[in-house]
């Protein structure tokens, strides 16, 4: 049995030679053992990922409080887990998403709207460029009416009725409604999530087969797949639609939203330095669309993405910290 | 119960049975979808429920005074282990676990564990690998706490044991999102609710197979124990459980090998790890990399099995001396004093390889070359049986009629009791407004299971005729049980499309597992004299086959499509990640917008489907079992 002591020697000896040359990023994050640990939300796309990324590495390095992060869908569960402190932050809150029940975390203080992010989100329909060049008509909702544009965009799952490829649940989305109000010959197939929509997108681009979807800007796939805007009737506060709380007549267009930034009530006391670090925090659409394509098209590690933008930056984030 | 109805009323009573079923039709054929009676009565009350915990998560004593303090408990474990597991070198957590392992095992099995466990090292997943491997070590840790405890009371008391037994059953056919949503509500976001969604999951091989394993002990060896004068409690801990050890370990195996499938899903919670870092790669289309990822998962898996059966090992006599033992114990504080002295704790990134970004290149192949076969599949099954099937359940067939076979079908198959169970299961389905959805998913899941069947029994006798074939597919199945199916099943989109096919696919892939394993079995334990009988009588192999092996075998060929519906049921929220709809979409649409009433009746519709099927099949298989002097 001593061959087992000798093994192990040898093991270590390999691992520590190999290993010596490791950088100790870990020591020198800054982050000291008195400062509360700072819970950043991340919800499940890329953007929000690239923000939380950028605001969470900044509060370590800068003002020095260790920092987690935590990927959950934006709903009700992620306002309560805000309101009772189990996280500090999210960063991108798309207004036309939020609940009654939502909003009521607002009105009763337990969450802290810290103003907008600096990004206006436009969630609507959307048609690859290769579709319009066939059909031009379909650049506006009033191409679509006929069976026969039905037609073109049918699966086997929906017969001789066009096939709208609606998205994950927890998005925002009221797309039924507006077909069912528009009378437009189509049904929502639910992807189900981000993941199984981007792989639809990319197999029927990969093809040239029409698709007619939920999507939103800014992402990189607009670039990608070339993704143009299905023009609706234009959105005007009086048609109904305030995003989740849609009315079952709404008739147009998803609202533009500026995203906004939310803590728990409780970080005001607890990291007084990061809740106006994080009032401070703007990402624009320019900042976004920068990061994105690395991301989501190279698949990127989103935290090498976010240092990169960060080394580049400081003129502008320097003004956050201080 | 065969031979007591002859066969003139036999054929008389299904031909009843069609004259109802047509009667029914033609007098609701106009009538709307089932009423849904109780649709809001208990989905408002849970509803409710949702909404003042929300507001009384920090005031009512039931949360402050308890699972606030349990929520932090569980919390501060599962920091200490992972901030352990990360502080010290990277190269301490192999060392360990070759040193456990090869302290009982010798050092050539111990150093594959130890080995398995710097892959996920290698590939760059380090950090999030310990996050999940934090996340199983504790919830796998609750499970035996609680379940070996329970399991000793179960052997040691009847009673006990036939009131957990329905709660078991429960806990095993309920699919585990429907846990999800009152983990959130009971202890928030984030890796706490996934913990105790693992162990409720994981939780039921470890009491089964303990009470079993102690029931099993001897009742020679507890007399001795006894005649020596022992007490209850010494007969129990040094003879009962020592003896039913390796039976225990099996249902710690298995309890793992359960806890696994969950802490990947557990990303809706918000559990972080492997499973976020699953979805993520998914959604920027790197399938290499969610292959990548999805090892890691089934090296946890390889690395908390050997570490378990290592544990295990009771027999002192084979263990190394203690100077070993203590020499090792120095050797590994000294590497972690040395690695910290050095600053090496991270994986070192140099060292991570690429080596599975040609399947990316690999998929897109398919994309471009097999699309005539993979969509032409597709369309298939989607235009020429799920379409049709599902517009006939829910559409063209009358409910009452569909109530009526259902109820007779139970009837003669497992007597009045099933007859009885399916049709109240059935109504109560139909009042809380789960009628269609559940009649589609059933739909997408005989598809599976057909396909399943048609692919695992044939496969399966083979393996159970010839060793050498069992031996091949042994590995790929145990990789298709244990490697997450999202990992391939967002593939599976790029190649059939956004629908129901991806989910029928991966259930497919999933399901056969038992499937042909239990066929093999059943083949293979067909008496030698049976067949040397046949064989005799100069039965060709063909005749042996059909008229003698497959019999013989059919019962627990039964128990295997048994267990291939109830993995099927099991993947039906996976399908609503992937455009499945029906039950899945709901499953899934619940848990990520925290909506509590809706997913209770999904849930409950889900089971349902899942217990009718589940007796009807045990029913059948019954009756396929020979009785003496049949």
């Amino acid at each position: 049995m001593k061959r087992l002591l000798a093994v192990l020697l040898a093991f270590a000896l390999c691992a520590a030679a190999c290993g010596g040359d490791d950088d100790d990023s870990s020591a020198s994050s800054g982050a000291s053992d008195d400062k509360p640990t700072i819970s950043f939300v991340v919800n499940p796309w890329t953007a929000s990922a690239l923000n939380v990324q950028v605001a969470a590495q900044l509060v370590e390095s800068e003002l020095g409080y260790p920092t987690d992060i935590i990927t959950i869908d934006e709903n009700e569960a992620m306002f309560t887990g805000l309101a009772d402190g189990t996280v500090d932050a999210v960063l991108e809150i798309w207004p036309s998403g939020i609940t009654e029940t939502e909003q009521s975390f607002f009105d009763d203080g337990s969450v802290v709207n810290i103003g907008d992010l600096g990004a206006v989100g436009k969630i609507g329909w959307f048609v690859p460029q290769y579709v319009l060049d066939q059909r031009p008509e379909m650049a506006s909702w009033e191409g679509l009416t006929t069976a026969d544009a039905g037609a073109y965009f049918a699966t086997a799952e929906t017969g001789d009725r066009g096939r709208f490829l609606g998205t994950d649940p927890s998005y925002s989305q009221y797309d039924a409604l507006l077909i069912d109000n528009l009378d437009l010959p189509f049904d929502v197939q639910f992807s189900g999530s981000e993941a199984a929509t981007v792989a639809e997108l990319d197999s029927r681009a990969a093809a040239g087969e029409p698709v007619l979807m939920y999507w939103w800007t800014p992402t990189a796939a607009v670039g990608k797949y070339d993704l143009v805007n299905v023009s609706l009737p234009a959105f005007t506060p009086e048609c109904g639609a305030s995003g989740a709380a849609a009315d079952a007549d709404v008739a147009c267009d998803y609202p533009e939203d500026p995203i906004f930034k939310a803590v728990s009530a409780g970080l005001a006391d607890k990291a007084p330095d990061v809740q106006a670090f994080l009032e401070a925090f703007t990402i624009t659409n320019a900042d976004q669309l920068e990061m994105l394509p690395a991301a989501e098209i190279d698949g990127e590690d989103v935290a090498d993405v976010a240092a990169a933008w960060i080394e580049a930056h400081a003129d502008v984030w320097s003004a956050w910290v201080s | 119960m065969i031979e007591r109805v002859s066969r003139a009323p036999k054929w008389g009573i299904w031909a009843l049975c069609v004259a109802v079923a047509v009667g029914l039709q033609v007098a609701f054929a106009s009538s709307e979808s089932f009423p849904a009676g109780l649709d809001h009565t208990f989905s408002d009350p849970i509803d409710d429920f949702g909404r003042w915990q929300q507001s009384a998560r920090r005031t009512n004593v039931l949360f402050t005074g308890f699972f606030t303090p349990l929520s932090d408990m569980v919390g501060w474990a599962l920091d200490t282990v992972e901030s352990v597991l990360l502080w010290v070198p990277w190269y301490v957590l192999p060392a360990a676990i070759f040193v456990v392992v090869a302290r009982t095992k010798g050092w050539v099995v111990g150093l594959i564990p130890a080995a398995v466990m710097v892959y996920p090292g290698l590939v760059g997943l380090w950090e999030v690998t310990i996050d999940t491997f934090a996340l199983m070590i504790i919830s796998v840790s609750i499970a035996v706490a609680l379940g070996v405890p329970l399991g000793v009371w179960g052997a040691l008391n009847t009673r006990v044991e036939k009131s957990i037994r329905p709660v078991l059953d429960a806990m095993q056919t309920v699919p585990a999102p429907v846990y999800f949503l009152p983990m959130l509500m009971l202890f928030g976001i984030g890796r706490v609710p996934a913990t105790f969604a693992t162990v409720i999951y994981a939780l039921p091989p470890v009491v089964r197979l303990t009470t079993l394993g102690i029931r099993e002990v001897p009742p020679a060896a507890v007399e001795a124990s006894e005649m020596f004068g022992a007490t209850k409690r010494q007969t129990m801990t040094r003879v009962q459980l020592p003896m039913a050890l390796p039976t225990i370990m099996t249902g710690v195996s298995q309890t793992i090998m359960m806890a696994l499938g969950i802490v990947v899903l557990a990303t809706l919670l918000g559990a972080g790890g492997l499973g976020q870092e699953i979805m993520e790669t998914l959604s920027q289309r790197r399938t290499g990399r969610g292959f990548a990822t999805g090892l890691a998962v089934v090296a946890i898996a390889i690395v908390l099995d050997r570490l378990g059966r290592a544990l295990a090992v009771t027999d002192r006599s084979k263990l190394p001396g203690r100077k070993v033992m203590a020499g090792a114990a120095v050797a590994i504080v000294g590497l972690t004093v040395f690695g910290l002295a050095s600053g090496i704790t991270e994986f070192p990134e140099v060292w991570s390889v690429k080596i599975f970004d040609p399947i990316d290149n690999g998929v897109v192949w398919i994309r471009d070359n097999l699309r005539w076969l993979t969509r032409g599949f597709n369309d298939l099954v989607v235009a020429d049986f799920y379409v049709p099937v599902r517009d006939l359940l829910t559409e063209t067939i009358a409910w009452p009629v569909l109530l009526w076979i259902g109820t007779f079908v139970g009837w003669r198959i497992g007597g009045v009791r099933l007859a009885v169970f399916s049709l109240s299961m059935m109504v109560a389905v139909g009042l809380i407004g789960m009628w269609n959805q559940s009649l589609d998913t059933l739909t997408q899941v005989v598809a599976a299971v057909i396909l399943s069947v048609a692919i695992a029994v044939p496969v399966g006798v083979w393996a159970g005729r010839n060793p050498r074939v069992e031996a091949f597919l042994g590995p790929i199945l145990d990789a298709l049980q244990t490697i997450p199916s999202l990992v391939y099943i967002i593939p599976a989109v790029i190649f059939f499309t956004v629908g129901v096919v991806p989910g029928i696919v991966a259930s497919v892939l999933y399901a056969i597992v038992p499937g042909i394993r239990i066929t093999a079995l059943g083949i293979r334990e067909v008496p030698a004299e049976s067949i040397e009988a046949a064989q005799l009588f100069g039965a060709t192999r063909r005749q042996t086959m059909l008229g003698v092996r497959l019999p013989l075998a059919a019962p627990t060929i039964m128990a295997g499509i048994n267990q291939v519906i109830m993995m099927v049921l099991a993947m039906v929220i996976i399908s609503g990640l992937v455009g499945g709809g029906a039950l899945g979409f709901a499953a899934v649409s619940a848990v990520k917008r925290s909506d509590l009433g809706i997913g209770f009746e999904v849930g409950f519709a889900i089971v349902a489907i899942a217990m009718i099927l589940d007796r009807t099949t045990a029913a059948v298989a019954d009756r396929l079992r020979p009785v003496a002097g049949h």
